[in-house]
């Protein structure tokens, strides 16, 4: 080995050194910069015929551990989904008020029935039946507040989705851009360690969106599928487009069909040139963008028909007079017969009757549908458990209902048409397989007077009664965006007492503000599971004022689980960040030793490379 | 742009430092509002209970302000019940049949005060509470009961009581002033005496006592009652005939004539004349004056009672008699008065329901009480009714049959007031309100500790405790400072500042 041999020995050390304080001067610098991993240079001896001949410089290598990654980025987007769900929860359960201030829902609810029991004690006050009139108006507004505040809610996700598809589209864009530089440069000498931590960023940016699964091939290419199997990035990324509606109202739904969707959904054209909705079940399970949609057509939706199923609860029960039959015998055949007249769409009527074969009590509920295309209607549409439900089709008026009811109840029963929208039936009379119980109607009302005690206190756009028509759209779907006070009603408020007006009901008269005050407080109805309390087959049951309470614990607990799950998921990622943070973190201490190290090595080589030219000078010298 | 994931331990260790600071303000805003939430969702899983308590406590608050408001309007009922008992009382006094000391205008002390007490009455029954009339069932807008003045006196072509009255007082005697009788001689040895129609009006014959000897009697048979008396021969002197009476207002009166020798007649006396047909006619005479005596004055003073009983009885829908004509000395029947023709004294709600259920307020769940009242029920009617009767009648100074009948007339009052058994007295009334009055009182005491109990429960769920709050903020200043310390500690902790 020659002198020269060592100069250039020392002379790669020499190199080797300032690319080491190169490396330390880009860890230290960057320490704070977020995506930032901590880089490693490996060193090798370079050997040639056997021998040492000098240093080399290896691959640049991050230090990051690849488990916790993959796990953070699946933990982070759940994260991300159970923020916003949390967030979204609180805000309903802020918008039904703080308990027990001025404006909260149950204390409007109440007010308004103490306004209503204050009237039944004074009723001939002008004073008390205005007040009961402005609780009311105010109770209605606030319901109109709240339903419009949850409409703009889903309005602000729909956003955030058309919004996500651009970030998403750049995220992917830029993820090609860095992924082909990264294959282009696999084999350069110094690694591709400082792209990937940008295609990393890019990446993690994605996953905050939606679950991503990344797989690493061996050229250090990368796959990206979502969990739910949509592959949004092989080489190439695919390509999403939000596909826009409307505005969005209590009417517009998420549909798969794209002819009945009447919100935005996302479609992405896949690497393979196929498209899906991306945001159809299943595909999307976590993340941001899942929760956008979650909330928009699925917990907002939710919210909405709770609120609906309220305001329609209370336009009902003040709105609603009973029609109970009158009982007919005709020979050994005994039955009722019931005054139809008053029969508005989505009203019902109901038959009870007992087989008598087993004692068991059975009954059928008719409905009027005047949209024949909403039939058969499903049994879930009364909130009774304990009914079979018939839509009866009034398209073409309420001449052909008698077929409809026979046709319905069988040949135990006789139904006749007895003129002037009154319909008989009777049993079978002498072979007694059956005995009727009982035909009774609930018939809204539509007059302020002469039309029975109730009053169609609360109302629908344009002046309309609320009778739960099922035609077109429901008309439940959004009424608590709608319900109102009868505009007469507060022009003329003596209508709160007045009830006939052949001859006048007297001022002192409380029956009718009693009616009120008990439909409210008192009479106990059941609700259809729409609103997702209670179910199908075990219906929530109670007064109005109770469906209240029920409506404002749900959203409450709602509100509260959500909080816990994404507490908890932060501290999840919490704990990831941390593990993670100690395998890239840039440690200054680390650095620095590696500084005087660095300095000690370069400074030994350059006494190498002193020494050697000493003794060439001493060489030369002779 | 979204944070990337790898994030520096340094933003780690500060965003620790935020989230304490989250808590400490939570706690400093549980400390200022006293609440330990401001959502429901804060509330925690008994969050149901707090609404569900605050509910109840709504509507005790309504029912305690429902109860509130009754308590005045029976408390002012009160007040009038123990005035009205008190009027009723001295009614009584004024009604004083042997005090007749006239004033200028034809009545007696007794009846000014009494026509005083009835103006009281009036306005007693006109009682409101904030506009609310006490007295007058559902109506309760309108002023239930006329005024004095137009109930007695009558309004325009309205008809009031005293003019009712005379009407009446006119079928009652009939043209000849014998109550409606005739005294009829078919053959000279006989005498009849018949009603002149089947009718309400005048005297009905209910008996015939016969104790004159030689004479034959029918009746009373018939309707319209008929008796008839044969002079077979002579009565003997001191023998006597009683005829019995029922007058409209349900009272009976008797008339008793002795036979007397010829010479020695006088009232409550008839001659034995010469032959039996004398006899018949001085019996007939005598008999015709008896009759037109009793007509002036037990008739009279009870055709009066019977025109307030037609006037003011409009209990239950009814609507005020009125005599069916003219001519009214033959009339036949009572018609019903129209609001034109006649005064209606009580204006108020009128159904056939009970006065009580016209008023009701709920006091608690499932609890109501019934509170009202209308100024024609049967105790109230039955004073002002006595009180107008007895102080409309005038008399003349002087005239011995009007100071009888001041005597009948007083009498029969004074009796109708003191509420015989069988009429609703005003004590009912009292009692009736104020039981619901006592009802309201215990309901009221009952949400009071009730109200209190469930507030106390409110206060539980959602009052912070600020004890709690207070050594948690302690607790949680300590762990800061202490955080603050290592942190800076952490950061100081590097080999830069050592080389």
């Amino acid at each position: 080995m020659g002198l020269s041999s060592a100069l250039s020995m020392a002379l790669s050390g020499l190199n080797a050194n300032q690319r080491g304080l190169q490396l330390a001067a880009t860890n230290v610098a960057n320490a704070d910069t977020p995506g930032y991993t901590a880089k490693t240079q490996a060193q090798s001896v370079r050997v040639g015929d056997g021998r040492v001949i000098g240093l080399d410089a290896g691959v640049i290598q991050r230090s990051l551990d690849q488990a916790v990654q993959s796990q953070l980025r699946t933990e982070a987007g759940t994260a991300a989904y159970s923020d916003r769900v949390s967030s979204y929860q609180s805000r309903v359960d802020e918008l039904l008020g703080t308990p027990g201030s001025n404006n909260s829902l149950d204390t409007l609810f109440n007010n308004f029935t103490s306004a209503l029991e204050g009237l039944a004690t004074t009723p001939e006050s002008f004073l008390t039946r205005a007040e009961v009139l402005s609780n009311g108006r105010v109770l209605a507004s606030q319901l109109n507040g709240i339903s419009d505040d949850v409409q703009s809610m889903r309005q602000e996700n729909e956003d955030f989705l058309r919004f996500g598809v651009n970030e998403i589209n750049t995220a992917l864009q830029n993820i090609k851009r860095v992924n082909d530089q990264i294959l282009s440069e696999s084999h350069s000498a110094t690694g591709t360690a400082d792209l990937q931590d940008q295609r990393d960023i890019y990446i993690d940016e994605l996953s905050h969106y939606m679950d991503v699964r990344v797989t690493e091939d061996e050229q250090g290419g990368v796959r990206i599928a979502t969990n739910g199997g949509a592959v949004l990035f092989d080489r190439v990324p695919a390509n999403l487009s939000f596909d826009a509606r409307g505005t969005i109202t209590p009417q517009t739904e998420y549909s798969t069909n794209s002819d009945d969707r009447g919100v935005g959904t996302i479609n992405m054209t896949s690497v393979s040139g196929l498209q899906v909705d991306l945001l159809q079940p299943g595909l999307l399970r976590d993340g941001a963008l899942a929760a956008a949609r979650d909330l928009r057509d699925d917990v907002l939706v939710e919210v909405q028909a709770q609120l609906d199923q309220l305001a329609g609860a209370m336009a009902t029960a003040l709105g609603t007079r009973p029609e109970t039959g009158t009982a007919v015998t005709s020979g050994a055949a005994a039955g009722y017969d019931l005054d139809l007249s008053g029969l508005q769409p989505g009203n019902s009527f109901s038959l009870s009757f007992t087989s008598n074969s087993n004692g068991q009590t059975q009954t059928v509920s008719f409905i009027r549908v005047d949209d024949s295309s909403k039939l058969p209607l499903e049994d879930g549409v009364t909130g009774r458990s304990d009914d079979r439900v018939v839509g009866l089709d009034y398209s073409a008026g309420a001449a052909p209902i008698t077929t409809q009811i026979q046709s319905a109840l069988g040949v135990s029963f006789s139904v006749f048409d007895q003129g002037g929208d009154v319909i008989r039936v009777l049993d079978d009379g002498a072979s007694n397989a059956v005995t009727v119980n009982s035909f009774d109607a609930s018939v809204s009302t539509t007059s302020l007077t002469d039309d029975g005690v109730a009053l169609p206190f609360f109302i629908d756009v344009g002046g309309k009664a609320f009778s739960n028509s099922l035609d077109d759209i429901p008309q439940v779907k959004g009424f608590a965006g709608r319900i109102s006070v009868n505009e007469n009603l507060i022009e003329d408020n003596s209508r709160l007492v007045v009830y006939e007006t052949s001859p006048d009901t007297l001022d002192g008269d409380s029956t009718r503000p009693e009616f009120l005050f008990e439909a409210l407080t008192q009479a106990v109805g059941s609700y259809t599971a729409q609103g997702g309390i209670g179910t199908t087959s075990a219906p929530f049951t109670g007064t109005v004022s109770s469906f209240v309470s029920q409506i404002i614990s749900v959203r409450g607990a709602a509100a509260q689980d959500a909080q816990r799950t994404a507490d908890s998921q932060r501290s999840v990622v919490e704990v990831l960040e941390n593990r993670f943070a100690e395998s890239t973190e840039v440690s200054i201490d680390e650095e620095m030793a590696r500084l005087v190290e660095l300095q000690t090595a370069y400074a030994a080589n350059a006494r190498v490379m002193q020494v050697v030219q000493e003794m060439l000078n001493t060489v030369l010298q002779i | 742009m979204v944070d990337p994931l790898v994030g520096s331990r340094s933003s780690l260790l500060v965003r620790d430092l935020g989230q304490m600071r989250d808590s400490l303000s939570d706690l400093q805003r549980q400390l200022s509002t006293g609440k330990t939430a401001d959502t429901y969702a804060g509330l925690g899983p008994e969050r149901s209970l707090s609404i569900a308590f605050r509910s109840d406590v709504s509507r005790l608050d309504s029912y305690q302000s429902s109860i509130t408001m009754v308590e005045l309007r029976l408390s002012i009922s009160d007040q009038v019940m123990t005035r009205m008992n008190d009027v009723a009382t001295e009614a009584r006094g004024a009604m004083d049949p042997n005090i007749y000391d006239l004033l200028s205008d034809g009545r007696t002390q007794g009846q000014a005060t009494a026509r005083n007490l009835l103006g009281e009455t009036l306005s007693l029954l006109n009682s409101e509470a904030g506009g609310r009339h006490l007295f007058a069932g559902e109506d309760v807008l309108n002023k239930p009961v006329e005024s004095l003045n137009a109930i007695m006196e009558g309004e325009g072509a309205r008809v009031g009581f005293t003019q009712h009255k005379a009407e009446r007082f006119l079928a009652d005697s009939g043209s000849s002033g014998t109550g409606r009788l005739d005294v009829t001689q078919p053959l000279t040895n006989q005498v009849q005496m018949s009603e002149d129609g089947s009718h309400p009006f005048g005297m009905k014959i209910s008996a015939l006592n016969n104790g004159l000897s030689n004479t034959t009697s029918t009746g009373p048979t018939g309707d319209p009652a008929t008796i008839g008396i044969d002079f077979a021969g002579q009565p003997t002197a001191g023998e006597t005939i009683k005829l019995s009476f029922d007058l409209p207002d349900g009272s009976v009166t008797d008339i008793v004539l002795t036979a007397a020798v010829a010479g020695q007649g006088g009232d409550g006396l008839f001659e034995i004349g010469a032959t039996p047909d004398d006899t018949a006619a001085n019996l007939s005479t005598a008999l015709t004056s008896a009759l037109q005596y009793v007509t002036d004055v037990e008739l009279q003073a009870a055709s009066a009672i019977s025109a307030g009983e037609d006037f003011f009885n409009t209990a239950n829908g009814a609507v005020p008699q009125r005599v069916d004509g003219p001519p009214f000395e033959s009339a036949i029947a009572l018609r019903d008065g129209t609001p034109e023709d006649t005064v209606f004294w009580y204006k108020g709600d009128n159904a056939a329901n009970s006065a009580r259920k016209t008023a009701t307020a709920r006091i608690d769940d499932g609890l109501s009480i019934s509170y009202g009242a209308r100024a024609n029920e049967e105790a109230f009617q039955v004073l002002v009714q006595n009180l107008a009767v007895f102080s409309s009648d005038t008399f003349v100074d002087g005239n011995e049959n009007d100071e009888a009948r001041y005597g009948e007339l007083a009498s029969k009052t004074v009796q109708n007031i003191s509420y015989p058994s069988g009429v609703q007295k005003l004590e009912q009334i009292a009692g009736e309100l104020g039981a619901a009055r006592s009802a309201a009182g215990n309901a009221d005491a009952r949400h009071t500790v009730k109200g209190g109990t469930l507030q106390t429960m409110i206060d539980g769920i959602e009052t912070a405790d600020l004890n709690e709050v207070s050594v948690n903020i302690l607790t949680l200043q300590t762990q800061m400072e202490a955080s603050y310390r290592a942190t800076s500690i952490l950061f100081d902790m590097s080999l830069v500042n050592y080389i």
